[in-house]
């Protein structure tokens, strides 16, 4: 723990007997070290700066991409995380040095800069001598704009700001996360008000004047199972959360819990018991109904989602859950009592509306003021196979096309909403912008010609709103007053903590309606 | 600051996999499931590269991994998680069963884990890990572990992605006249991993970056290295890297000054290898005006009769395959006087010159650009990929379908029951039935027609399918469904049970078996399973030029100054058996010693040689050759009768010394006062190829 930050909720439990913990599983230090979080070739890099550097000026920006405009998220994960307090210690000096001179080169010359830590470590206790500016996190920025800005502090350290680039270049994911599921609810709430969904209506989850409209469940993280890491579940799954609070990712919501401060009590409500196919199919073929029934009687209030293609989920509408376990359905208790069928396969497009035609021969549907189907309140449908921003729209168009409203139907979604995407898909980047050479700044950028679309800005760079519009102003032009970049980091302590609350405020602005804060409603 | 979540392997899974306990048939009293890749979405990719189970093993499964206070800390959130809006709802956690772990298995988790041995290349649909749970109270754990273990996924298939580029570098190689394959020369140097700041998170970062080593041994994701050393007993680094600039080491001198940078980087690493960005105004420029003529005589002046250097041109945008190509037609006319021709007649630039494209390269332009290069006659050996996003995040669990399916239970009484989906929707999601073996098809000596699985014919055929018999497409392969198998035949070894890691795999046999023909590791020796003792050259050699030996990091000591809030960490007794009690001092051994060899001349003046010991003879590739050491023996390799001036090391037998790796005698060497040993970050004896000069001995 950092002394920066609070003792996150759960973290801040008492301390075991020690003698319960031996044998723990094996976490490693050496994936700790700062100076190992790097490119091999950036711990070359101190010797390549022109004579006499004393400043890097680096920032980061989405160059494009399949959005225009970015949410921007992540970042305070990473400061806690890795960048804050003393990481640079006499130990971590000397692991590093042997990985990275025994990994660089052929031993013709040393090149881990182990002068530079010690100065580092000496100097500023081991704190890193930078200066972080970034957007607000939540803020969403049209791309082509700075987002954060990284200086060193002491002239000595001029190597540093670039050292740092590999890791923070990661916030390109939670980031990237955060932006398309964004993009996703206003996909989804634009089909639900389309479709005669009053969303300033719908229910409130939470006891005022908490405020959590049940929009935040239309579109569920399943993608624990699906991502390359448990650390990217945190980070995925959090940025997630920004937009939504329907999750199964519980890493994500822990990474909220503890590094965003969100409160645990907000995290109400955020996932339901559901089935998979093993506790379907282990009932057998011929057991599918009991495995069904089991269900409804094991979790007899509230939501329950029953995973029904094991084997041939057409069956599994019209007799099973359309007849001999209907009553049971109608009869779960409102307002909260539903069970949520869940087709897992076929092509998602059609599956969904295959599957609220079979549901509507048995269940008595009504007709909303806008002229779409509904289903009866103890029925919903979750579409949780082959879902993606493209798909969802399909789906969501197909329904409307079909008259079904899309309130009928909840998504889930894993690999597309936490793993298909990469630093491509805003292409994103981390540029030096500015040197101070000899005491005098230089602007410094890139402009290859074999790729126009690489240039890169340059000199100091400030984020502004102009005429409405937020806009990046380059050459240090600006005054300081108006920069929406704001210092987040300073020689080793965070120096502007976020909250979740704030994060997620951020990003509902310019939606048709917030779902969670009930300041800006 | 870190999270105490992270460790508690009770949140480590899909929120629904808490409620699943009340879900399965009453009686179940053990659930076994199943790990397979049903498929690719990328066309001939039909098998995979099975790796990467091992670091979570031991990272999240190994030990007491269950205890009050993680149980305490995951009732919380669970309760306030599945709340109905209003109040908590505490009775969907199974606190008694993670009790009953905690109190009659000690937190340690009662389940088995087989596994095909990591690096095993198997073709789709066959299994590759199996679990069970061990005590018939815990039948809900094993698939509350899918959430995790279907994690692998990840370095799995980045390794696998990476092996086939590593097959077709192979084919651009051997077609374009290419006859040294000993590391450096072959694959092995031949795609760098740029990934890190592309993936999702640092143990992302760690967990593909081995996955990419286990077929190549370059990289920059150093993270990896750290890994290979802490969840694969590597001895050392595993891979290997450059100095190399980037934009803003060169953009920062200003456009008027890229020569300028350009020159600093050739004279601040005035040998060995360095690469060098050169596209941040004009590559073409850059390669014909810079490079190819002002910088010229400097470049060729870095291989002399005693150093060697390679400057390594990188152009970072354009499109890969016509920047590639017109990059090397500039640099082959540049530098024309000392070009040679392959076997196959493709030109070969000399030593000290190389190109190495780190933008949009992934597996279907790497062919596409080596085909270029072949049909305008340029040798394949000119260049060298690098990849980030492409090789480590351009992938999903769906690049090889991977799933994590229940193929069984077992009620009261000992009724065993089949257990499979078949969705009518969709054909590829059939799952396997029953205990489950994968066995050579040689080892199913006969069979009836019936007994090979057929799938659900149609809509209205036999849910699950008939039959058995899983043969792999290769027909080299059978998984056996219905526990009809022979469980002594089973290629799936027990990697885990009840909190223990029971088999332990080393980086070096993992890349053995993954190895391709001709691949870098194909003669390579298993490493041994026990270290040899530290031992002789305690006094032997004194430090060498300067170098002071480094103390070597006792391994216990980072791991208990680790930041862990809620307990001090303590070392699993699997892993404390095999460090050494005291610290370990690294100093230069006598294999270092070694290596101060007379000079040899530079590789290109002899490369013509290479055809008549061609597995010794090796052209100039990216990285320079290695130096001679003990560890470069390769069993079976023919003796090469030619003179090997230096070779012999001390206190070897002269067959020893001959049957060892032999780098060519062509090769240039580093001059003595340059030959720094290098202090590998883990002592070990130098049984193992290697091209960290000098590995360092432990003194114990």
């Amino acid at each position: 723990m950092g002394a920066v930050c609070g003792a996150p909720a759960v973290d801040a439990m008492e301390a075991a007997d020690p003698g319960a913990v031996s044998g723990m599983p094996f976490r490693s230090a050496l994936l700790d070290n700062i100076m190992l979080l790097s490119d091999s070739y950036k711990t070359s890099h101190w010797r390549q700066y022109p004579p006499n550097t004393t400043e890097v000026y680096s920032y980061f920006e989405s160059r494009g991409g399949k959005f225009d405009e970015i949410c921007f998220f992540g970042l305070q994960y990473f400061m806690k995380r890795y960048l804050q307090g003393q990481v640079v210690t006499a130990e971590k000096i000397n692991a590093a040095e042997r990985i990275v001179n025994a990994h660089m080169g052929l031993g013709e010359m040393k090149h881990f800069n182990r002068e530079g830590w010690e100065y580092i470590l000496q100097k500023h206790g081991g704190k890193l001598p930078i200066v972080i500016k970034a957007v607000p996190e939540g803020m969403v920025v049209p791309v082509k704009n700075v987002l954060m800005t990284v200086v060193n502090t002491d002239p000595k350290c001029f190597w540093l700001t670039n050292y740092l680039e590999t890791l923070l270049v990661q916030v390109w994911y939670p980031m990237t996360v955060a932006t398309q599921s964004r993009a996703q609810k206003k996909v989804i709430m634009d089909a639900m008000m389309k479709t005669g969904t009053d969303l300033k209506a719908m229910p409130n989850k939470l006891p005022a004047p908490a405020k959590l409209i049940t929009v935040g469940f239309q579109l569920n993280d399943f993608g624990c199972r699906g991502v390359s890491s448990m650390e990217t579940a945190c980070i995925g799954g959090a940025a997630h959360l920004v937009n939504f609070c329907g999750s199964d990712t519980m890493p994500g919501l822990c990474m909220a819990v503890d590094y965003y401060n969100l409160p645990l009590a907000s995290v109400q409500g955020t996932s339901v018991p559901a089935a998979e196919h093993s506790t379907i199919t282990s009932w057998t073929k011929a057991g599918e109904k009991d495995a069904f029934k089991n269900m409804l009687t094991q979790y007899p209030e509230g939501i329950v989602a029953v995973v029904s293609d094991s084997y041939d989920i057409y069956n599994a509408c019209d007799q099973l859950w359309g007849n001999e376990l209907k009553d049971l359905i109608a009869s779960r208790a409102p307002p909260t009592g539903r069970l949520v069928v869940r087709p897992d396969s076929g092509d998602p497009k059609t599956i969904v509306v295959d599957v609220l035609e079979r549901l509507a021969k048995h269940f008595p549907v009504t007709t909303n003021a806008a002229g779409y189907k509904v289903l009866p309140p103890y029925l919903r449908v979750i579409q949780g196979d082959g879902i993606s921003y493209e798909s969802l729209q399909e789906i969501l168009s197909n329904m409307a096309a079909k008259h079904w409203a899309a309130e009928n139907v909840l998504f889930g979604s894993g690999g597309a909403l936490l793993q298909k995407m990469d630093r491509d898909t805003q292409k994103c980047a981390f540029k030096c912008c500015e040197a101070v050479v000899d005491g005098k700044p230089r602007p410094v950028f890139k402009d290859p010609i074999t790729d126009q679309g690489k240039k890169s800005k340059q000199g100091r760079l400030k984020l502004v709103r102009r005429e409405g519009k937020i806009t990046t102003l380059t050459d240090g032009q600006g005054d300081e007053k108006e920069d929406l970049l704001v210092e987040v980091f300073r020689n080793g302590q965070i120096t502007k903590t976020w909250t979740f609350a704030d994060v997620r405020a951020q990003s509902e602005v310019g939606l048709p309606v917030a779902i969670f804060d009930v300041t800006s409603d | 600051m870190t999270s105490a979540w992270m460790d508690n392997i009770i949140l480590l899974s899909d929120s629904y996999k808490v409620s699943h306990w009340r879900q399965y048939p009453p009686g179940t009293q053990y659930v076994y499931s199943y790990f397979e890749s049903r498929g690719s979405d990328r066309d001939g990719w039909d098998e995979v590269c099975f790796f990467g189970l091992q670091y979570f093993l031991k990272r999240y499964l190994a030990g007491v991994v269950v205890t009050r206070e993680k149980i305490d800390q995951a009732a919380k959130v669970y309760a306030q998680h599945f709340g109905d809006g209003v109040s908590d709802n505490p009775d969907l956690f199974f606190r008694e069963g993670w009790e009953y772990i905690l109190e009659k298995h000690g937190g340690r988790l009662p389940v088995k884990i087989k596994a095909l041995p990591e690096g095993t290349v198997m073709p789709n649909k066959t299994v590759l890990v199996t679990v069970i749970n061990t005590d018939p109270e815990c039948f809900w754990l094993t698939n509350f572990l899918e959430t995790l273990l279907v994690q692998v996924w990840y370095p799995m298939t980045v390794c696998t992605n990476s092996r086939y580029q590593k097959l077709s570098i192979q084919k651009g190689l051997e077609e374009t006249g290419c006859e040294d394959w000993a590391p450096p020369g072959g694959t092995a140097f031949k795609l760098h991993d740029f990934g890190f700041r592309g993936v999702s998170s640092v143990e992302s970062a760690a967990l593909g970056g081995l996955g990419h080593l286990v077929n190549f041994m370059g990289s920059d994701t150093v993270i990896a290295l750290a890994a290979a050393q802490e969840f694969y007993s590597a001895k050392r680094a595993i891979g290997f890297s450059i100095p190399a600039s980037e934009h803003s080491t060169i953009t920062s001198w200003g456009v008027e000054g890229e020569l300028d940078a350009m020159q600093n980087m050739l004279e601040q690493y005035p040998t060995g290898l360095v690469a060098c960005v050169s596209d941040s105004f004009d590559v073409f420029k850059a390669c014909r005006e810079y490079w190819g003529d002002a910088l010229k005589d400097k470049i060729k002046g870095r291989i002399s009769e005693t150093s060697f250097g390679q400057l390594v041109v990188r152009p970072d945008s354009g499109d890969p395959e016509e920047t590639c190509v017109a990059i090397m037609k500039i640099l082959l006319e540049q530098f024309a006087e000392d070009v040679t021709v392959t076997k196959t007649g493709h030109k070969l630039l000399p030593p000290y010159i190389r190109v190495i494209q780190g933008d949009g390269v992934d597996y279907q332009s790497i062919p596409k650009i080596l085909n270029r290069f072949k049909d305008e006659g340029i040798a394949a050996a000119n260049i060298t990929f690098g990849s980030g996003g492409a090789l480590l995040q351009k992938v999903n669990r769906d690049t090889f379908k991977v799933a994590f399916k229940c193929a069984e239970i077992i009620l009261e009484g000992g009724e065993s029951r089949e257990v499979f989906k078949d969705p009518l929707t969709d054909d590829g999601k059939a799952s396997k039935k029953g205990r489950l073996t994968l066995q050579l098809a040689s080892d199913i000596p006969s069979y009836a027609p019936e007994d090979v699985y057929q799938p659900r014919q149609g809509p209205d055929g036999v849910k699950g399918g008939t039959g058995h018999l899983h043969f792999s497409p290769d027909g080299k392969y059978v998984t056996v469904a219905s526990g009809k198998g022979d469980p002594e035949k089973d290629l799936l070894v027990d990697v885990f049970e009840n909190g223990e890691v029971l088999k332990e795999y080393k980086f070096g046999e993992i890349r053995k078996r993954a190895d391709i023909p001709n691949g870098p590791w194909e003669n390579s020796p298993d490493e041994p399973e026990e270290e040899e003792p530290a031992k002789v050259e305690k006094a032997a050699a004194p430090a060498l030029n300067g170098v002071k030996p480094q103390p070597q990091l006792a391994p216990a000591m980072p791991y208990a100054a680790m930041p862990r809030p809620a307990a001090p960490f303590v070392m699993p007794t699997m892993r404390s058996a095999s460090i050494p009690s005291q610290p370990m001092v690294m100093q230069p051994s006598p294999v270092g010693a070694a290596r101060v060899t007379p000079v040899n001349r530079p590789s290109f003046v002899a490369a013509p040689q290479a055809p008549q010991v061609p597995q010794v003879n090796r052209p100039p590739s990216f990285v320079a050759a290695p130096m001679p050491q003990a560890g470069m023996t390769q069993p079976g390799m023919p003796q090469p009768g030619m003179p090997q001036p230096g070779m012999t090391q001390p206190g070897m037998t002269q067959p020893q010394a001959q049957s060892m790796y032999v780098p060519s005698q062509i090769r240039p060497a580093v001059p003595a006062q340059m030959q720094i040993a290098h202090p590998s970050f883990v002592a070990a004896p130098g049984y193992r190829p290697s091209f960290v000069a000098a590995p360092m001995q432990q003194v114990g």
